[in-house]
């Protein structure tokens, strides 16, 4: 009977080759990031970490970095605010709250430049013009479907029986989510968290229309330096990241466990 | 008294019990659920449902006649063509997707190799990663001197292909951006059919490839579906990956959208191409609904 459930080798093989697919053009980043040459050029000549000072180093990068991590966490912030309440109502609301998950969850599915374009103009038209809190509420309607999501598929999985016996027991609402509710649906609240970061951190086509010069985000300043160069510095600040986003995603499944870690396959 | 007292306190204790019960049996009661809804519900109105909104209204008066840019859209070649473009990718991306994720997804749902928690993580590591740097990625493989030209030319075959600024390198950078969503999507339901139904295939005495095609490819279907319309919208609305690997040489909706509003400065046209967009993806989703009844989950 075991042998029923091994796959073709040909199958295998098909996989092995779809990986390497997959990691290809990462893997080349990364090479190029520590490659010795201004050209880029694959395989890499030489080992040099030049461009990592180089990308550290260069003020506009550094400013963008900055900012664009104060505006994900932010927005993430507001997003679970917002968004763990919407969770546990529509997670307990059966049928009726069906059509408020799907409008809530829209953003997901959309075409997000022509969020961006609408906003740009709608901004303009309401007098928030490119101010930071406009971006700011734009990234959490990006950001607030991931937070929903990723609560609600683990408190739907919650028995009700525990918050029922919580009140039953006389905690008050506050002190029921805060000692029974929040510690149940930790899981997904920092799976979606990190999501969430994630997407705004890395987001452009809605970035790209309502950032001004002193409120660029990283990728919007990483696209117009690509325009003008094309150095690798833009590699090795792209590496840097991707060792962080590992190394967060380990402390994670340290802390919160590795089905947090998988569970981020079905909030993605 | 006593015994009284305590039988009241006892009883006043039962039916406070009871109606909180019953209070509970709504779940959450209804006003505090909807004043739980309240703030998104109230966030995504002013800055989701009323941007649409201003854009739809916008993109109907201007230019003169009222709605004279959608029939600029579908009158003017230039335009259709890119709108034929856009929705070829879509398809043409989604075919790739469907083809090349099935059998990853179902690798992932079926296999029991050691190797599969390594194919589950090389398919989520792409996700995590921003899309500037895969398409900087792809930009060093395919590029006139990159990875696959050098390797072309160390081998003596005919070269170097001329992938950038064109459309199969657009191509090839967006099957490997929804490529994962499509085998996840995939493995999640191929991972729901119990695999009881394919063994009491076999055991009746059908072969490997009858079970597969009588049994999980039609069960599947509805999952297959599901992502593949994910990986449709998500497609036609890409923006960051054409930029960089297809430049102005293949030019879709949202490149012309963000040239109408970069370069042109003409929002109500870019907000009429933004609708466009709009209804071909909202289309699409209604013939989801039409033909895939039970909605699998992505």
């Amino acid at each position: 009977m075991s042998d029923e459930t091994h796959t073709p080798l040909w199958l295998n093989a098909f996989v092995a080759l779809v990986v390497a697919f997959l990691l290809a053009p990462l893997l080349v980043v990364i090479m190029v990031s520590f490659n010795n040459e201004a050209i880029l050029r694959f395989p890499p000549r030489g080992f040099t970490l030049h461009w990592f000072v180089e990308a550290l180093t260069y003020p506009t990068f550094v400013r963008a970095l900055i900012f664009s991590t104060l505006l994900a966490a932010l927005a993430t912030f507001l997003s679970a605010c917002i968004g763990v309440p919407a969770a546990l109502a529509i997670s307990r609301g059966g049928k009726s709250t069906a059509a408020i998950e799907a409008f809530v969850l829209a953003p997901l599915s959309f075409p997000l430049i022509v969020l961006g374009v609408t906003l740009l103009f709608y901004f303009g038209a309401i007098g928030l013009g490119l101010s930071p809190i406009g971006l700011l509420a734009a990234h959490v309607v990006i950001t607030v479907p991931y937070i929903v999501r990723s609560v609600l598929a683990v408190h739907r999985a919650v028995d009700p029986h525990l918050e029922e016996a919580a009140a039953l027991l006389g905690a008050t609402p506050f002190r029921r989510f805060r000692r029974v509710t929040l510690p149940l649906i930790r899981p997904g609240l920092v799976s979606g968290s990190v999501l969430a970061f994630l997407v705004s951190f890395d987001n452009v086509p809605v970035s790209i229309f309502l950032t001004r010069d002193d409120t660029v985000t990283l990728p919007v300043a990483v696209l117009s330096y690509l325009v003008y160069s094309y150095d690798p510095s833009v590699a090795a600040l792209y590496t840097a990241k991707l060792v962080l986003v590992l190394a967060a995603m380990l402390i994670i499944e340290r802390n919160v466990g590795l089905s947090s870690v998988s569970r981020l396959s079905s909030g993605l | 008294l006593q015994l009284v007292t305590a039988q009241t306190i006892h009883l006043d204790r039962e039916s406070r019990v009871q109606r909180l019960a019953a209070r509970w049996s709504d779940g959450i009661g209804l006003t505090s659920r909807r004043l739980l809804l309240l703030p998104i519900v109230a966030f995504l109105f002013a800055f989701f449902v009323a941007p649409l909104v201003w854009g739809v209204v916008m993109s109907l008066q201007g230019a003169g006649a009222f709605g004279a840019y959608y029939a600029k859209i579908i009158t003017d070649t230039y335009y259709l063509k890119v709108l034929v473009n856009t929705f070829l990718l879509g398809v043409g991306v989604t075919v790739i997707c469907v083809l090349v994720g099935y059998p990853c997804g179902y690798f992932i749902a079926r296999s029991n190799s050691r190797f599969r928690r390594w194919v589950v993580l090389a398919v989520l590591t792409p996700l995590l990663v921003s899309i500037v740097m895969r398409s900087f990625g792809w930009i060093a493989l395919l590029g006139r001197q990159g990875v696959l030209n050098s390797f072309l030319a160390a081998v003596g075959a005919p070269g170097p292909w001329e992938l950038l600024n064109a459309w199969p390198g657009v191509v090839i950078a967006l099957v490997h951006v929804f490529l994962p969503y499509m085998i996840l999507a995939v493995a999640s339901v191929i991972g729901g059919i119990p695999a009881e139904l394919e063994q009491a295939a076999e055991t009746l005495g059908a072969s490997r490839w009858r079970t597969f095609l009588r049994v999980t490819l039609p069960l599947s279907l509805d999952g297959v579906g599901t992502g593949a319309i994910l990986v449709f919208m998500l497609t036609i609305g890409g923006f960051v990956t054409i930029l960089l690997i297809g430049g102005d040489h293949t030019m879709t909706l949202p490149l012309l959208m963000y040239q109408q509003v970069g370069t042109v400065g003409n929002f109500g046209f870019a907000a009429a191409l933004g609708n466009v967009l709009l209804v071909t993806a909202l289309g699409v989703l209604y013939l989801q609904t039409r033909y895939i009844r039970t909605r699998g989950r992505a």
